[in-house]
């Protein structure tokens, strides 16, 4: 926080509320950088998309879910829903074995209305999971920018 | 929120711990987006930053116009606090004149390690504060990024502006 004279009158605002305004700000910015890239350098956008998430996605992976427990579907998307949550999305799991597991995002946070821009912004998702378990795979069931209702991802444990 | 099947929430986590741990993720994932655009394509990448930056900040700037009653540079100066405190920045403000308001950064939130991707970022906050004073200017003074110990975020009046 920037630290004030006391003299100065400066209105607090709650931290629930800062919170819901930084995520929600920060998460358009992300969602207009991505749109205005494709826009300017193409596929060329899509794949640095792709490959600058795949590596946030292995060191969040890290730092969030590091510790022993099962790997298996339902434990990744527990993981995988709380960095949800923790970056401000809503929504729910849906179904939770250690096969096969369902996550339903409520909206789109970063107002993304593309096919291809959802897949490579999805890479983060993806690779988050893979990072736990390199049998899990993951499945964009639903996803808003097709025009379904809400976006789902599914996760499966595939046989090697 | 985000739920369990039995209707509980997936993290116990409270509000304070979110804003602590998951607003850097996504300043972490701009940060990242910005030096891989501005590594592949050099000045075409830097001038992109800039260009949302700066849309970013007009699509801002109606709410602020709003919120900031009067277009003086301590008014101003203020709503940069505000939009800082969103992010929790940690900092003090050093100065506030009437021609002169400085927002010290111990550290960069993002933490960016470029002058020139500090510089195309912050577009967006020159936008809105000469956006909402046209004789109003918004300078980074000092800048981590460029190997100084702080940022300092200056609003100050154009010379010659009125006070």
């Amino acid at each position: 926080m920037i630290r004030l004279p006391e003299s100065i009158d400066y209105e607090e605002v709650p931290i629930e509320k800062r919170y819901r305004a930084a995520t929600r700000a920060l998460s358009a910015r992300i969602g207009a950088l991505y749109r205005r890239a494709v826009d300017e350098f193409g596929d060329e956008a899509l794949e640095l998309i792709r490959s600058v998430n795949r590596r946030h996605a292995r060191d969040l992976a890290r730092d969030l879910c590091e510790g022993g427990g099962p790997r298996d579907a339902g434990a990744a998307a527990l993981c995988l829903a709380r960095l949800l949550d923790l970056v401000g999305m809503d929504g729910e799991v849906l179904e939770l074995s250690p096969a096969c597991a369902r996550i339903s995002v409520e909206s789109c946070p970063f107002g993304i209305s593309s096919p291809e821009l959802c897949e490579a912004r999805t890479t983060l998702e993806s690779e988050f999971v893979r990072s736990l378990a390199d049998d899990l795979h993951v499945e964009i069931e639903k996803c808003a920018a097709l025009g379904d209702e809400s976006c789902q991802f599914r996760i499966d444990r595939v046989s090697r | 929120m985000f739920k369990q099947p039995d209707g509980g929430p997936v993290s116990p986590a409270s509000v304070e711990e979110k804003h602590e741990r998951g607003v850097p993720i996504l300043l972490q994932q701009i940060r990242r987006f910005y030096e891989e655009l501005a590594r592949v394509h050099g000045k075409r990448g830097l001038d992109h930053i800039r260009r949302v930056s700066a849309e970013y900040g007009n699509e801002l700037l109606a709410r602020a116009r709003k919120r900031v009653k009067e277009n003086d540079v301590q008014s101003v100066g203020l709503y940069v606090v505000r939009i800082f405190n969103n992010i929790d920045v940690d900092g003090e403000l050093v100065e506030f004149g009437p021609d002169r308001v400085t927002v010290r950064c111990q550290q960069c939130p993002y933490p960016f390690t470029s002058t020139e991707v500090c510089e195309a970022h912050t577009t967006m906050e020159r936008v809105i504060v000469e956006g909402l004073g046209d004789d109003l200017t918004y300078t980074v003074e000092r800048s981590i990024p460029g190997g100084d110990d702080v940022c300092d975020h200056v609003i100050a009046r154009r010379k010659g502006g009125r006070s």
